[in-house]
């Protein structure tokens, strides 16, 4: 009987193992949930940041000189349960850093799950906030069915598109919205989802006849080499990279955040020391695979050589 | 007779967005001054009209394929049970929160259903991803070749660039990450986008004038 | 009856979370039950989503004149948006044998409306992307006006990136010519550099999944049996 190849067990660990491993090892950053250290400042996601804050430097030069100011920020959380591990901190992010510049926001989805997601997160940010108001600072339109035939809808009429809020007040008569009729009321549009061709259809379709605005895009991890695509072509204007754009965007935040504002979540800076562990643990686990078939294929020359 | 009505109706849906884009925005015809966008946000209402019915068969068809399961007791009948009480449990609490403005049932649906079932279910099913990747990765990443080994380094310079400890190393170590993305993968995404963007209007093409065969088939023969 | 029903949704997130990894070991009844549970709750709430965002809104209020102020009149030619709704109704024929072409109507109906909008969606996504593709390979520094070599190198890479990607997927024409094999060789390892990118997205998305949920297990969960052992129990 032949001997057994004593190499061959990096080859042969059950995959059960290979599971334990990882989920003990990705308990540590909770265990020890001081154990953080900065994310690195990503520039799609800086390019994001500091268009919200042109906006409102030009909201606040526009009331110094008297002149009407009534352009708003479109977001769309178009993901669900799948996705949110990563969209729901950006989403987060952006709607805390419009809370902290009193910029007028709207939100809306074009996913059933999204609708959740749309009323949670404005309502929840803003009971941190004391002055900020449904209806006066931001409006809710939840899910709204259409998709492209929507976007195209919204870029020239955005009253007869969307009509009413999730609380069925008309268009016409939600305060942050007044004079906003087109695409060209928008000073920025954000996508943020996991789904295929959602950014592209705002890309393809949200513009009036008098201009196109500013498209911002938040995506999962998988979708950044084609999202870089699209903000290397400036077909969008920032980008968010998944759970690290969200750390990213978070990290920006806390830099201009004044004492009395409420502070950013931890968790995206924790999550990060996880992803440490993580992408650590997939090396090691590579490096195994192909040490052992290094010690395996030695092995093999070394018992047909003698 | 059936097959040319399919191919006259696909065609007369295409033609007014196709004309739309075609055609100027103001057509001055005489003494009138024709503006397509007038009709536009009716067009569109109608778009969206005429699919909420898929809704419905949504809902006959999970009847169909459970409903079958339930009734004549074929193996797993208790999971398509689950299925169809949690369906019509959602739906009752959901339409008896708003329609009834019932607070109870409002944040049964919202955090119990919603928040506390569904979020964590089916971001459990897709978590599960990460142990596989983890296990792939250990059983069939083999850097046997040079290509192999170029798309491994590719893979761990992105990869360390994009955790904080990347940039605890060293602060180029993003730098580098955020070249190879836009300096190498972009172009090369762009180039299998380009094909991909033509295919794609091709095909719609095709599509509008019922020249792909099977377009439009569903249902019957 | 119970008002606020956020404790026991932590609760029984946790159990479902737990539920789903049980087939990390192996496929048991438990992680199938909950499966089914997921369609269900699923199927159920894009329903209610639809009806309360859409249908009854923007359609049945808008169409019986349900939402009238006052002094508005009910214009009766709202009625008229019965006819494609009635026409929709046309897709559920996909049931049935016999008269299935009549779902195709309405099928191509559809397609026929997104094609109309593939142009005008090709045209604004795809020219853009050829005008940046289209890189000066000479180019000046804005404020000295001396050669740019660092840029003029990103852009020949950008450039020989592009073509050597693109002439990989032409098969017009046979890659055994001297400049177009090379071409299409550098391609191929240009796109594993690529592959290799997009592996290593790949793995901060799906451990974000993953991270996330051991997140809520450690954290919200727990902090969740808490509250209901304090709430039970008290003290």
């Amino acid at each position: 009987m032949a001997k057994a190849d004593r190499s061959s067990w990096l080859l042969r660990i059950d995959r059960r193992f290979v599971y334990l491993f990882v989920l003990l090892a990705l308990m540590i950053p909770f265990l020890f949930p001081g154990l953080t250290t900065k994310p690195a400042p990503l520039p799609s996601a800086k390019k994001l940041f500091d268009k919200v804050e042109r906006i409102a430097r030009e909201r606040d030069e526009a009331v110094a000189e008297g002149r009407p100011y009534n352009k708003v920020v479109l977001l769309s959380f178009d993901f669900g349960p799948q996705t949110r591990a990563e969209l729901y901190p950006m989403a987060e992010a952006m709607i805390r850093h419009l809370m902290m510049r009193k910029i007028k926001f709207a939100v809306m989805t074009h996913v059933p799950d999204g609708a959740g997601y749309c009323e949670d997160i404005p309502n929840q940010l803003a009971r941190e906030f004391d002055d900020i108001d449904y209806g006066r600072d931001y409006v809710n339109f939840g899910y709204k069915v259409g998709r492209t035939f929507l976007i195209k809808q919204m870029g020239e009429d955005m009253a007869g598109a969307l009509k009413t809020d999730v609380k069925g007040t008309p268009y016409k008569d939600i305060k942050c919205l007044k004079g906003v009729q087109d695409a060209g009321d928008v000073a920025l549009m954000t996508e943020i989802t996991g789904l295929v061709g959602f950014a592209e259809m705002w890309i393809q379709f949200f513009a009036s006849a008098r201009a196109r605005p500013d498209i911002g895009h938040g995506c999962t991890s998988v979708s950044i080499p084609d999202a870089f695509d699209m903000l290397e072509s400036k077909l969008i204007i920032g980008l968010l990279e998944g759970i690290a754009g969200a750390a990213a965007y978070n990290e920006f935040i806390e830099e201009i955040r004044s004492e009395d504002q409420p502070p950013t979540s931890p968790k995206a800076r924790v999550h990060m020391t996880g992803q440490t562990v993580a992408h650590l643990l997939l090396v090691l686990f590579v490096l195994l695979g192909n040490v052992g078939v290094i010690m395996s294929a030695l092995r093999r020359r070394k018992v047909a050589g003698s | 007779m059936r097959r040319w009505l399919v191919i006259i109706v696909t065609f007369l849906a295409g033609v007014y967005f196709f004309a739309e884009f075609f055609l100027p925005k103001h057509i001055v015809l005489g003494g009138t001054d024709f503006m397509w966008s007038r009709y536009d946000s009716r067009i569109l209402d109608i778009v969206r009209v005429m699919f909420v019915p898929a809704m419905l068969l949504g809902i006959i068809n999970i009847l169909r394929v459970h409903g079958f399961m339930v009734l004549r007791r074929r193996k797993g009948w208790v999971n398509s049970l689950a299925l169809l009480v949690a369906m019509f449990v959602t739906m009752i609490s959901g339409f008896w929160g708003y329609f009834g403005e019932n607070e109870a049932a409002a944040s049964f649906f919202q955090q119990f259903l919603f928040r506390g079932m569904m979020n964590n279910l089916g971001s459990a099913m897709f978590s599960l991803l990460a142990f596989y990747i983890v296990s792939a990765a250990y059983r069939s990443f083999r850097v046997q070749n040079f290509e192999a080994g170029l798309m491994m380094a590719a893979a761990l310079m992105v990869m360390l660039g994009q955790i904080p400890l990347g940039f605890f190393i060293s602060e180029k170590i993003p730098v580098l990450r955020n070249w190879i993305l836009t300096r190498i993968s972009t172009p090369a995404f762009r180039g299998i986008n380009f094909g991909a963007l033509i295919a794609g209007l091709a095909m719609a093409v095709r599509m509008w004038l019922s020249l792909e065969r099977g377009s439009a088939r569903a249902g019957g023969r | 009856m119970m008002t606020n029903w956020a404790i026991p949704g932590v609760l029984v997130g946790g159990i479902c979370v737990l539920a789903i990894y049980s087939f990390l070991y192996r496929e048991n009844p438990f992680y199938r039950f909950f499966e089914h549970v997921f369609i269900g709750i699923s199927a159920g709430y894009s329903i209610v989503m639809g009806v309360q965002y859409f249908v009854w809104p923007d359609f049945l209020k808008k169409t019986f004149g349900l939402n009238l102020l006052p002094w508005e009149t009910y214009n009766p030619w709202e009625l008229l948006m019965l006819v494609p709704f009635i026409y929709g109704m046309g897709i559920l024929f996909m049931l049935s044998r016999k008269h299935g072409w009549i779902a195709r109507l309405v099928i191509g109906a559809g397609l026929g409306f997104s094609a109309g909008m593939a142009f005008k969606g090709f045209f604004a996504q795809f020219l853009p992307l050829v005008v940046d593709s289209c890189r000066p390979l000479v180019a000046y520094h804005p404020e000295t006006g001396a050669l740019d070599l660092g840029s003029m190198g990103e852009h020949l890479l950008f450039v020989v990136t592009l073509v050597c990607v693109m002439t990989y997927f032409f098969f017009s024409f046979e890659h055994n010519k001297p400049v177009i094999k090379q071409a299409s060789v550098a391609g191929r390892y240009l796109m594993m550099v690529t592959f290799g990118a997009f592996f290593g997205a790949t793995v901060m998305a799906r451990m974000a999944l993953l991270i996330d949920r051991l997140q809520f297990l450690s954290e919200d969960w727990v902090r969740g049996i808490g509250e209901f052992w304090t709430l039970v129990f008290g003290g």
